[in-house]
């Protein structure tokens, strides 16, 4: 059976199947749909079509139990939004809300039945310090107690150390750029700032069209968690077949990946998002696309590994081959050379060296 | 090996020396399914392989492919099993509101025992299950949010430290696991259920009273009435997924609440505490419209 015929995939392709599946096919499905993080988006699927009463009665309380949890999720984002967005209304920055929290303030279709992690947003960098202070004095602290760490964030990262809020234990990381310092892809973040759209007039925006599906091509595939891949490809697939209907798309978003150099990020995803989802890429599109592929080994290889991280093959124990190939994905591509040889770089990663020196 | 538990049809799976002998034991009244087309909720707990077998070893408890706890030590497989699939029924089973109260029933109504750690809810819920009361569960009390009645789970209870003996002392019939020394929670055992409580697992309870616990070491016992709204906020304070039902959260919560009576209960010694609640002010409770509606 070919990869791409997976039964979770194909109920994702086509929410009606589900009421044509039996028992036993819900109970592969299920923990598999659960781990992905899409379960949640198989619910509001269910729940929109009206399919819950042609289900089996077994599967209804989990799908409900996913769609309780997803509705929790969806308000908790917005309130989030809305507490940044007060606790910087003295900083002289637009605030731009990236992935998740974009998804849902903007009413993406991908939103429905998504689950978040933590709230992303994009900040002008010389108003950083500001930004930092301001959100310190309205309940958010650094997470980071390592001094190393934390250094490290401020000197190869794009973002902060990672915040969270004293009362409500939710986690906000600031960004200034969108791929980290140690990456080998730089892109003049100035260009996104200029083309962010803001919501109903407010400083608070979100990336243009363009800007939003290469932003999440260049987080997946440049600095991304394979363990929650198939839910961000799941999410670039409804944004592409949503801004599709937009005029002149398709040619914005292949200019655009060439002014901000994430020509690379692009080829991957649009090459994974047709293969797993089927997505309607026009074929000028894909001819453009195809001489962005990376070099002749890198191809199969990166195949293979989305194809084990995407979907577990066990669902009872670990699938050590799925870790695995999500542990190379987030090491891929390698860092800068100059990083590497930081000392800095060195005791991220091996902690344990810098021990004794720790304050 | 799928196992009915309550609502729920589970799949347990271990590699850990010890462990399935143990829940075996505790386990021992529950029914296994040899067929089934499906499974609720798949729970492993495994230790590491490979270099960890040797270097530093750990265990992981693994629920529905997601991590309930990870990297424990290995001489707490049995209370992190439990805590484990705690986790996963209070992470998945969003389609009840899930209170963190013991709850034992009697008559048809539910005696629900909350408090935080360490107040004494489990020794309380054991002692009671042992003397006339039926187990529902000791850690995880599943309201229904359309009709608000209870459904048991009838699972092992969790004795922490002195409690441990105390519950021992009430006879023979008292039967526990394992003992695991020197965990996060110092030393814990595990109660088999008894039987009964196992056998009529399937018969849910109407909410009667919420007693809010603590333990005070050489108080004299106190059972004072509290209101509804100072109820309501100490539920809501110690319940799993109230925030997470929203609007629905709410309305169930001071729904049950307003049919139940509700007390203050200071105590320390748990025989006067049995002897209260096997006491007039605890027997049958007479509310006709409940009665109706199940």
């Amino acid at each position: 059976m070919e990869f791409s015929d997976h039964i979770l995939l194909q109920v994702l392709r086509d929410p009606e199947k589900m009421a044509t599946l039996s028992l036993s096919e819900w109970d592969a499905l299920k923990p598999l749909a659960r781990s992905t993080l899409v379960i949640s988006k198989i619910a509001a699927l269910a729940h929109k079509l009206d399919l819950l009463d042609l289900l089996p009665e077994q599967i209804v309380p989990h799908l409900t139990s996913a769609h309780v949890f997803a509705a929790r999720h969806d308000r908790a984002v917005r309130w989030e939004v809305n507490r940044v967005q007060r606790a910087l209304r003295d900083v002289n920055t637009p605030i731009i809300l990236l992935k998740g929290a974009a998804y849902a303030i903007s009413n993406m279709a991908c939103a429905t039945g998504r689950v978040y992690g933590d709230t992303d947003i994009l900040v002008l960098k010389d108003r950083l310090g500001e930004v930092e202070n301001s959100l310190t004095r309205h309940g958010w602290d650094t997470d980071e107690d390592n001094e190393y760490d934390e250094r490290y964030y401020r000197t190869w990262l794009h973002e902060l150390p990672p915040m969270r809020h004293r009362e409500r234990g939710t986690v906000l990381d600031v960004h200034h750029n969108i791929l980290p310092r140690i990456d080998k892809l730089q892109i003049n973040i100035q260009l996104l700032f200029e083309s962010a759209i803001p919501i109903n007039g407010t400083k608070v925006c979100v990336l243009s069209p363009p800007d939003m599906v290469l932003h999440s091509a260049a987080h997946l595939f440049r600095i991304g968690n394979f363990d929650h891949g198939l839910r961000d490809l799941a999410d670039l697939d409804e944004l592409i077949r949503q801004f599709n209907n937009l005029d002149g798309f398709w040619d914005s978003v292949l200019d655009r990946a060439q002014q901000l150099k994430l020509t690379l990020p692009w080829y991957s995803a649009t090459r994974y998002v047709e293969y797993l989802f089927h997505t309607p890429i026009p074929d000028r599109v894909k001819r453009t696309v195809a001489k962005w592929a990376p070099l002749w080994p890198e191809v199969p290889i990166i195949d293979r590994l989305v194809k084990r991280a995407v979907l577990p093959r066990k669902i009872d124990d670990r699938d050590v081959r799925r870790q695995m190939a999500i542990s190379l994905l987030g090491h891929w591509p390698l860092p800068r050379l100059k990083v590497t040889m930081t000392g800095l770089f060195w005791i991220k990663r091996m902690p344990w060296f810098a021990k004794q020196e720790k304050t | 090996m799928p196992v009915r538990i309550g609502p729920f049809t589970m799949n347990f799976k271990t590699n850990v020396n010890g462990l399935a002998e143990a829940i075996h034991y505790l386990y021992a009244d529950f029914s296994i399914i040899n067929e089934c087309d499906f499974i609720d909720y798949r729970v492993s707990l495994m230790r590491a392989g490979g270099l960890r077998r040797w270097i530093a070893p750990y265990m992981t408890v693994v629920a529905e492919g997601t991590s309930m706890f990870s990297k424990f030590p290995v001489n707490a497989a049995i209370p992190y099993w439990e805590w484990g699939l705690n986790r996963c029924i209070a992470r998945f089973a969003q389609h009840y509101l899930i209170l963190h109260a013991a709850v034992i029933e009697k008559h048809g109504n539910a005696l629900m025992i909350v408090g935080s750690s360490g107040s004494g809810k489990s020794t309380l819920c054991a002692g009671l299950t042992f003397n006339g009361w039926r187990l529902l569960s000791d850690e995880l009390a599943l309201v229904s949010t359309e009709d608000h009645c209870i459904t048991a789970l009838a699972r092992p209870i969790t004795l922490k430290n002195e409690s441990l003996k105390i519950i021992q002392q009430l006879g023979s019939h008292v039967k526990t696991g394992p003992v695991s020394h020197g965990t996060v929670k110092g030393t814990v055992a595990h109660v088999r259920p008894p039987t009964d409580s196992v056998d009529r697992v399937n018969e849910r309870a109407t909410p009667g009273w919420f007693v809010l616990l603590s333990y005070q070491p050489d108080a004299e016992i106190q059972l004072e009435p509290v209101t509804k709204a100072q109820a309501v906020m100490q539920i809501a304070h110690n319940a799993f997924n109230y925030g997470t039902l929203g609007v629905d959260g709410f309305k169930s919560l001071t729904q049950v609440v307003d049919t139940c009576d509700c007390y203050n209960l200071t105590y320390s010694n748990l025989d006067e505490a049995i002897a209260l609640f096997n006491g007039d002010q605890f027997a049958i409770k007479n509310n006709v419209e409940l009665h109706e509606a199940i």
